[in-house]
């Protein structure tokens, strides 16, 4: 807008001119405005409902952490994190997601599920399979990076004496998913359970 | 030329016509009133009554010249004046409040337009007329007689001193008219009879809020209920006064009360965020980033 | 899609579960719907933990799938639903003054978990009672016992009123992208052979005798429930417009308007811009005995910016609520003192002014403003400059002729104005954290030290060590240590009510937009 739209008059004084570059943050014209109140109740307990929830959240099985283990210092303050005996193993009810969610979480994989009784036989003969499998595993883990090492994920394991409250289905039978899933990634071990005829047949991608 | 004795005589029937026909008298008038008279004597007659100031000559629009009797009174105020003067002080004196510009006095009075300029000039150091501005022609300068008030629709009314609005003079207007309101509306809740008989406890007319204002004396300046209700809708855009029309007889009446704010003050404005100058250009590079921000410093660390 | 929201959703998702679940939230924010292998790579995650922040997403109801690919998902996050994280804690209140404590607990508990069974839920619940409760007397203690059967019982009343609804499931949860799926009539039903109270007893004792994973089973184990948000909002909704007629009126009027809205909703649906006519004689009923009734709904009708209207009077009088005129009138009064806090009294007097008028002339700004033209003038363009005003030209004839003046005319497009200030309000809510965060950071060292010292304190006092060994522990921080921390911890908690309190503006921000997008 001109001058004169503004309505200035020629030659009329405007305020005074600032020399040099403006500044970043300019005097505030107005500042926030202050609570008129002292905080009630309701705004108090609001607070403590926050804060608490958010710790809970910071501490539950929800809040991933990255896998990779500092090596270098151990901080102090690790010892006074939760250790979330959780941490890795998110114990959630994996039937009410896409399968593979549940395969290819590292997470998952330990889970060792509620098995149903028409299972129970099926559950033994593989027990042994898998525990070794398992051990293998496990010490495979610990040396390699998270990358590429994807196995497939449910087995029907015994009960080690963990039983969880959300039933995980029993169809959680160890399929070796999708030729998808396994194109993607290299696996050099399946453990494909034999018993089980079911070798899907997905659409090859 | 005629013989004095005569002569008086016609100057005191040209007076006379004067004086019955109050809107001024032409030559042809007298003419017609005294066909024997040569116009050679109207004129002569007519230029010794100017001269003494018995009366006073004006143009018309028609380019008529027309001739007045003059009020006494001011002719000892402009005694001793050049005819040029009293023409056109008389001009000033007949725009009454309303005044008139120098363009147009030169119009009226056939005079040349330095001639008129001198005069005003004159009659100004006399303390004679004076000069304002006017709303409607800011830059032209309006003439009229010292000891009178510019009419208030060439002045901006109320709000204007010396063309200048007034805005201080309003804004304390505005302030007494809402604490008369909201004193009224407090007062109003006390009333007994449910929710409708406090609300009309709590109206006000304009009328009564104009009394109270006069009352208080806080100006000198008269202001009418066309004032009070322009200041009175300014509460209404503030937010802070709501407007009824109540229907008494053939007119309404304009009622006014206070009322509160249906929400307090926003969270966002309660952060420097809503009022920072530079939320369009907030991010997380550059210059203004929430981590640099200097309100945020200032509001949470209380170092303004 | 909004960068600001984007921000912000980012940066609640990190801080309610970690940055490996707030990069691939971000990188579904940024993508749309997608597979699993394209966030992968997206955020060069791997794919194991993509699978878990996904998993923990969609036990949130914060991401939902569909097939993408024959047999391969596609995920879709669910923006608005993070910013509700930020409400939970007035979900929580509700329900606590609604409900009492129990009741309290379980919608605490199901928000925690996202999505759980009733049978964990009342058992969660109980349990966490029990433990806030030993703080107490004995006397409520033998109480306890029977505390799975009152937290059953208000289960079923919130399931009932619909704050809570049972999330659908998987019809064969043997494909790999399974379809969720439920009746209507099961939403809010939980029959009372899916919960086996013996088992629920058992497991509670277990569990509090510290056998952290008892063997018990629940014949409701596939069957989850999760919180309403919506039906929480209607709470808040209305609740907002009391507030507004009590101040505008009276508490009485804010009776009769809560009336009102009980009688509207036994035959309209709550969400609808206009709910369906109830009568005088109906509130009458409802109210049982409100002296001056008549005269309130007199008064609701004529100042309520539009929410109560009388349309007819049969039955003593025929009213009907208008939400979207109820949030249209509370947004512009919102609008308004922001622009007073911001601008000044005079720019919002100009505001409204202009807002009434719809179009204005600059000189007629001035004029009927009652404030100098200059300042007039100079106010409309800050105001122009902020986007709260535009300016529409408007030839003065149709002719185009030199002598032809272009007017300029000032209007307020709301719409527009009310997404620049909910885009702000995320700005807001995204610094505010950032400054938390890094205060948290800067100050870690420090809130650590304290934490540690307090715990140690609270170790040995419940062990018995004697005052000198305590004291010894408290003055290993300083007291201007002590004080430091104080102010950090107050900074903290004024930035967490600033959030809440920015959500609340939010609210009232969404609501008029949703009512806006119904009229179209």
């Amino acid at each position: 807008m001109t001058y004169e739209q503004l309505g200035v008059q020629k030659g009329e004084v405007l305020p005074e001119r600032v020399v040099g570059p403006p500044e970043t943050y300019p005097p505030l014209e107005f500042r926030p405005v202050q609570p008129a109140q002292e905080k009630n109740l309701a705004e108090s307990y609001l607070l403590v409902v926050k804060k608490e929830f958010r710790e809970h959240m910071q501490n539950s099985q929800y809040y991933i952490h990255p896998g990779v283990k500092r090596p270098d210092i151990e901080r102090y303050s690790d010892r006074y994190q939760l250790l979330a005996s959780h941490r890795g193993q998110l114990n959630i009810n994996w039937s009410r997601c896409p399968k593979e969610l549940s395969h290819s979480s590292a997470a998952a994989k330990k889970r060792k599920s509620w098995t149903k009784k028409t299972d129970a036989k099926k559950a033994k003969v593989k027990d042994l399979n898998v525990s070794e499998a398992l051990e293998a595993l496990q010490k495979k883990e610990e040396t390699q990076t998270k990358e590429g090492v994807e196995e497939e994920g449910e087995e029907e394991g015994k009960p080690e004496g963990e039983e969880i409250e959300e039933l995980e289905e029993d169809d959680e039978e160890l399929d070796e998913g999708t030729d998808y899933v396994n194109n993607y990634f290299d696996n050099g071990d399946s453990y494909i359970d034999e018993e089980d005829d079911a070798l899907e047949e997905g659409g090859v991608f | 030329m005629a013989a004095p004795d005569l002569a008086a005589e016609v100057e005191q029937r040209v007076l006379q016509l004067c004086g019955e026909f109050k809107q001024g008298i032409t030559y042809q008038i007298i003419q017609n009133d005294m066909p024997t008279l040569k116009l050679q004597h109207i004129v002569e007659i007519i230029n010794k009554l100017l001269a003494t100031s018995r009366i006073d000559m004006l143009k018309k629009d028609d380019d008529v010249l027309v001739f007045k009797l003059r009020d006494p009174g001011s002719l000892h105020r402009v005694k001793g004046a050049e005819p040029e003067e009293q023409v056109v002080y008389k001009i000033i004196e007949e725009s009454g409040t309303q005044g008139i510009w120098a363009r147009e006095i030169r119009a009226k009075s056939n005079l040349h337009l330095n001639t008129v300029d001198k005069v005003l000039r004159k009659l100004e150091s006399k303390k004679l007329i004076k000069s304002f501005n006017s709303v409607s022609a800011p830059k032209k300068k309006t003439y009229l007689l010292y000891n009178l008030e510019p009419d208030r629709s060439l002045t901006g009314g109320a709000w204007y001193s010396d063309q200048h609005f007034d805005s201080e003079f309003v804004d304390i207007l505005n302030q007494q008219c809402w604490r008369f309101l909201e004193q009224r509306a407090v007062r109003a809740r006390q009333v007994a009879g449910g929710p409708i008989a406090v609300r009309n406890a709590s109206y006000v007319a304009s009328k009564e809020v104009l009394k109270h204002i006069s009352d208080l004396g806080i100006t000198k300046v008269q202001l009418s209920i066309e004032d009070i209700e322009t200041i009175l809708e300014t509460l209404v855009f503030d937010g802070k006064v709501e407007r009824s029309v109540a229907s008494e007889g053939a007119e309404g009446v304009k009622l006014y009360r206070a009322v509160t704010g249906l929400l307090p003050t926003p969270t966002l404005m309660c952060i420097p965020c809503g009022v920072c100058p530079l939320i369009k250009e907030c991010d997380d590079v550059g210059n203004v980033t929430p981590i640099k921000c200097r309100y945020m410093k200032e509001w949470l660390d209380l170092e303004w | 899609m909004s960068c600001n929201l984007q921000k912000c959703c980012y940066k609640i998702l990190n801080e309610y579960f970690g940055d490996i679940v707030a990069r691939v939230g971000d990188a579904l924010f940024q993508k749309g719907l997608n597979p699993l292998k394209v966030i992968c790579a997206h955020t060069k995650l791997p794919y194991s933990k993509v699978s878990e922040a996904l998993a923990v997403l969609v036990q949130h109801n914060l991401v939902t799938w569909e097939e993408w690919r024959p047999q391969i998902p596609g995920y879709t996050l669910l923006h608005d639903r993070i910013l509700l994280i930020l409400r939970f804690p007035r979900y929580v209140y509700l329900v606590r003054e609604q409900y009492g404590e129990e009741g309290e607990m379980v919608v605490d508990v199901l928000l925690k978990e996202g999505q759980a069974t009733a049978s964990s839920i009342i058992i969660t619940s109980c349990i966490k009672l029990y433990e806030a409760a030993t703080d107490e007397s004995a006397v409520a203690k033998g109480s306890l016992e029977q505390k799975h059967i009152v937290v059953r019982n208000h289960l079923l009343k919130l399931i009932e009123n619909e704050f809570i609804q049972r999330c659908p499931s998987p019809q064969d949860s043997s494909v790999p992208v399974p379809v969720l799926s439920i009746k209507e009539d099961q939403l809010y039903s939980l029959p009372s052979e899916l919960l086996d109270l013996k088992a629920l007893q058992q497991e509670i004792q277990l569990r509090r005798a510290g056998n952290t994973k008892p063997a018990v089973t629940h014949p409701d184990a596939q069957i989850y429930w999760r919180v309403n948000y919506d039906r929480f909002h209607i709470e808040f909704r209305d609740s907002e417009i009391r507030n507004c007629v009590v101040r505008r009126v009276d508490p009485l009027a804010g009776e009769c308007l809560g009336a009102m809205l009980k009688v509207s909703y036994t035959r309209s649906d709550p969400w609808a811009s206009s709910m369906n006519v109830v009568t005088a004689s109906e509130i009458r009923d409802q109210l049982k005995d409100l002296k001056y009734l008549d005269q309130y709904l007199k008064i609701l009708e004529d100042d309520s910016g539009g929410c109560v209207q009388k349309v007819g009077d049969a039955g003593g009088g025929q009213y009907r609520l208008n939400m979207a005129n109820a949030y249209e009138t509370m947004t512009h009064t919102l609008i308004d003192n922001i622009v007073q806090e911001r601008f000044g009294s005079k720019a919002a007097r100009i505001f409204r002014l202009i807002r009434k008028h719809r179009m204005m002339e600059q000189d007629q700004i001035g004029e009927l403003s009652m404030i100098g033209k200059k300042e007039a003038n100079l106010l409309s363009y800050r105001l122009l400059h902020d986007n709260f005003l535009r300016i529409h030209e408007q030839r003065k004839t149709l002719a185009p002729s030199p002598a032809n003046k272009i007017i300029y005319l000032f209007h307020v497009d709301m719409n527009s104005v009310v997404r620049m200030i909910l885009e702000w309000c995320y700005k807001g809510l995204y610094n505010l954290m950032v400054q938390r965060e890094m205060r948290a950071n800067y100050n870690r060292r420090l809130l650590e030290k304290r934490t540690r010292v307090d715990t140690i304190v609270e170790n040995l006092k419940q062990s018995g060590g004697s005052e000198e060994q305590i004291q010894e522990v408290e003055e290993m921080v300083t007291p201007s240590e002590r004080s430091l921390v104080e102010q950090v911890l107050s900074t903290q908690d004024k930035l967490f009510d600033a959030e809440t309190g920015l959500d609340d503006t939010v609210f009232i921000l969404q609501m008029y937009l949703y009512y806006q997008m119904q009229k179209e």
